[in-house]
Parts: C-alpha cells; structure tokens; sequence
C-alpha cells in the first residue's frame, strides 16, 4: 500500500532562485511538523504539492496516484485540505457561507453540523462576513473550510502565525482532537510549542533541503540543536 | 412650461440610459471581479448582439407575419434571444482563447484583438449604415410621466434593468453558484484549493456575462441606433461606469450606471458643448479621490 502522500526528489524554481532543491518524503498518517526559519522553502513546498506552484523536476503522489503539476482543485479532490498561510479566508463571505458552498461537494463525515460541532466558536458567528472575525477565529474558519472537502490528509501552514499565545493553546487543542480522529496533518510551523506540542515526527528544512527527520523530544531536549536547525530557542 | 417638460424628459432619459448601461455593464464587471481581466472585446459583443438580434429579429418577424400577423413581435423576442445566444457564444470561444494565454495584459490585449476582428466582421456583414431593431407594439405605447408623454419602450427598459438586477442579486447572493463566485472574487486560488474547477467557474461566468451583453445589445439597439463603432462607444462607457462605481461590485455598476446616466443626458440637454467633458471630468475626479471607484474595494493579489 502507497503512502498517503509522498514526495520525490521535488524541485521548484521562482525565476532563477532555487528554492526547493530535491525535497523527498513520505508520509502516512499521524501529525508531521515542517519546521523551518522564514524564507527556507516550507510555503513553496506546501503550495507545489496543491498544485499552486508549478514543479520543474520529482514528483508529488497522493496514495499512488502522482498528482504532480496537477490543478488544485484535482489534488483537493484527491482527499488533500488546504489551510494556507495568512489564512486567506474570503472577507465578503459570512462563515455560514464558507462552509455552505462546499456542502454537499463530497461524500465524508465531515458535514456543516459535524464542523459546527468541531467548532462552537464559529456556529455562534455564523452570520458574520469573515472579515470582521479576530485572527483565531479566522484561522478556525481556515481550518472548518478545509474540514468540509473531507480530505484524508490536511496541509496546515503555519496556523498559529499572528495570534498570541492565549489563542495557540485552544488550536492545539483542535489539532489534537482531529489528529486523534484519525486526520493525517502536514504541519508546517515557525512556532517551537506548537510543532512539539502536536506533532509525532519533525521534518527540519533549511535552504530549501530537509535535514533531519526526528521526533519532537529529540529538539525539545537539545537546545543547541534548535539554535543549529532553526536559529530560535524554546525559550526566544 | 418647457422647461419643466425638458427637465422631466432629460431625466427620464438620463435614468433610461443608465437603465441600459447598468445591464451592460454588469456582465463587464462580473467577469472583471473574478478573473481580474478587462473584457475590451465586451462593447464588440454587444454591437454583435445587436446585429444578430437585427437579423433573427427581422427574419423570424416576416416567417411569422405571414402566418399570424397578430403575432409578429415574437419575431423580436427570438431576436433578443439570439442575441443572448450569439453573446454567450463569443464568450466561450474568448474563453477557450484565454486559457492558453498567461498573464493578466496579454489576457486584455487577447480581448482587443478579438474586439477589432468582431467589429470587422460585423461590418463585412451587415455594412455601415446605422440600424435600430423594432420593437413590438406591445412595449412601444407612449406612456405618462409627471404629466409628459413618453416612449414606453424606455420604460421597458428600465423594467428590464430592474429584473436583470434582481436576478443577478439573487445569483450572487442566494445561491450555491453565486457564492463560489464571491468567493473567487475575494481569492480565486482558494477557491481552486477547495476542489472548485476555477476554469469551469470562468466559463459559467464569462458565458453569463456575454449573454447579458448579447441581449443588452438587442435591447439597447431597438431604442439606440447603432453602427461600426458603436463597440468602441459602449467600451468605454461601460468602463466610465464601472470606474465610477468600482469593479467587479454589482451595487457600483448599478449607482456607477445611474450616474453616467444623468450626467450624459444633463450635459447633451444643457451643455451641450461640455457633454463629453462633464463625463470624463467625473471619472478623473473619482479617480484622483476614490481610486478604487464608489463601492470598489482596492484590488489585492489572486
């Protein structure tokens, strides 16, 4: 049986930078964090596995099935939930209506009550356009929208980006709960609490390259490996 | 009191205009918002629109007045239809023609030159002169306004803008369709990642659009003579509207409409010589204050 989602030897170019430079992994099931500094390819990789970018070289395969250079709407229909970074929620749109026009688009557990249910937050907002929601909220409405195309695998970029320590907490415990459903997540983080707090297995990219694949406790517990990989401490 | 009776005409006719312009510039302002180019060929579908509802008008007209007479102004509603029909079509093939082009400016140049070669063929066609379509006796009865007689037909208009208003409010904002468009409009690529076939999307509503400019041509051509260059005409206009009002947003095309409306009639009855310039000093004036036009948002990336 194929991996949920593997990558192979992915190379992406914007103009004449390099920016993902043979990028290969596997993954299948569970929570795995893409931990990197800003500008180190993480997005690039995220939006060339949507099909949002487009993929000079290597492969991207969903169950099999490669879906490389392919349309977004043909990876999301393959069962990938995109949450994107800044989350990109439609302002002039109510919360209703994020989730009401993807209802019905594809068969699965997750329906409008089910995610209301996920998120009680957003039910009591219903009626409110988007654009009047705090940062979590939106991010909660990212992460619903992405919940009702019923994917088997969500890619989260960067979700506790902008939002104070007081509104993380509740994310991770949203996370928590989905990957506890069985919901495989493709995590990419700057936020250290976030990505050990949630994550079974760390990929660390740099310059483009992944360079380690380790579990959480092994960067918790070496500080001087976060200050090597990352260049930002537990503690910073 | 003739200068009362001017006022009241002047009026009308500035609200009958802007009637018209409203539903051109809809389809206009719709594809803008979400595929974020500027249709050029748009005044060119409606001059095709107009031709083609001129000829299916006239023809079906004569097949039908020989057998019943009484029923000779379906000949005009087959006309309009037509034109609907020839609008959206043109829409498809621009639709098949963009797909294969990147980038925003070739994508708008791709529609100019469209624009040139309609407007040729319409001319190796149907010739130079100035053409109206007939329009039934049914919508053709003088009506009274404030006292002053005046053509029914322009009230049809108007009563056809209002209906073209309501139906495409109801499409955007009630139904499943009209918010995947919102949607696009506020960010296409999400849209795309949340499994909708963006290219399915445009076409959908590039065709809406043409149709609408189609049969605007149709209606706007039964009151409105028109002829080669007529395209480049209503171009413009319709981008006067929609810059006052602000792109891609219904309610601008609609208040940006009645305002180019009244402004052309005011300045023809009065100042006649200031016409042109009391229009376009509108625009620059929005522009240079409100650069995203009265009900525009500013255009973000997407």
């Amino acid at each position: 049986m194929s991996a949920l989602l593997s990558i192979d030897d992915l190379h992406v170019y914007y103009a004449s930078a390099h920016v993902l430079q043979g990028v290969s992994f596997e993954h299948d099931g569970g929570v795995l964090c893409l931990l990197g500094r800003n500008g180190m390819g993480k997005t690039t990789l995220a939006r060339s596995i949507m099909g949002l970018v487009p993929v000079s070289d290597g492969e991207v395969r969903v169950r099999g099935d490669a879906v490389t250079n392919h349309a977004p709407h043909r990876v999301a229909a393959r069962g990938v939930g995109y949450v994107p970074q800044g989350r990109d929620i439609y302002p002039s749109l109510t919360v209703d209506e994020h989730l009401r026009m993807l209802a019905g688009r594809t068969e699965g557990e997750w329906t409008m009550p089910r995610v209301y249910e996920l998120f009680p937050r957003l039910e009591e907002r219903r009626t409110v356009h988007a654009g009047h929601l705090s940062g979590g909220e939106q991010q909660m409405l990212a992460i619903a929208r992405a919940l009702m195309t019923n994917p088997s695998l969500m890619i989260m970029d960067e979700p506790s980006e902008g939002l104070a320590p007081v509104i993380v907490e509740p994310l991770i415990e949203k996370l928590r709960t989905l990957a506890a459903s069985g919901m495989a997540i493709l995590l990419i983080e700057q936020n250290l609490r976030m990505a050990t707090a949630v994550a079974d297995e760390l990929l660390i990219m740099v310059s483009g390259r992944l360079e380690a694949r380790i579990p959480p406790r092994e960067l918790e517990a070496d500080s001087a490996l976060q200050q090597q990989l990352l260049g930002v401490t537990m503690n910073d | 009191m003739p200068s009362y009776f001017q006022f009241v005409l002047t009026l009308m006719n500035g609200l009958t205009y802007g009637a018209l312009l409203f539903a051109i510039a809809s389809g206009f302002t719709l594809v803008f918002g979400l595929m974020r180019v500027l249709n050029l060929s748009h005044g060119a579908i409606y001059l095709l629109g107009a031709y083609v509802g001129y000829t299916v008008s006239r023809t079906v007209t004569d097949w039908v007045t020989a057998w019943l007479p009484a029923l000779g102004g379906v000949g005009w509603v087959a006309g309009v239809c037509g034109a609907g029909l020839a609008g959206a079509l043109i829409a498809l093939v621009l639709q098949r023609l963009i797909r294969g082009v990147d980038g925003e400016l070739p994508q708008t140049l791709l529609t100019l030159g469209l624009a040139i070669t309609i407007g040729d063929l319409c001319l190796w066609i149907w010739g130079g002169l100035p053409l109206t379509l007939e329009p039934p006796e049914a919508v053709s009865q003088a009506v009274r306004i404030a006292g002053i007689p005046y053509p029914g037909y322009r009230v049809f208009v108007i009563a056809f803008a209002l209906f073209i208003g309501v139906a495409l409010y109801l499409l955007l904002f009630r139904s499943q369709l009209g918010r995947i468009i919102r949607a696009g409009v506020d960010n296409r690529e999400m849209v795309a990642a949340t499994g909708v076939d963006i290219d399915r999307l445009f076409l959908k509503v590039f065709m809406l659009g043409g149709a609408l400019t189609g049969v605007s041509g149709a209606i706007g051509g039964s009151y409105l003579a028109f002829q080669p260059g007529t395209d480049f005409e209503i171009l413009t206009i319709a981008l006067f509207v929609v810059v006052i009002g602000g792109l891609g947003s219904l309610l601008g095309s609609a208040v940006g409409a009645v305002i180019v409306g009244l402004i052309d009639s005011f300045g023809r009855a009065y100042f006649s010589e200031l016409s042109m310039f009391l229009l376009s000093g509108t625009v620059i004036l929005v522009l240079a204050f409100r650069t995203q036009g009265l009900f525009g948002r500013s255009v973000e990336r997407g």
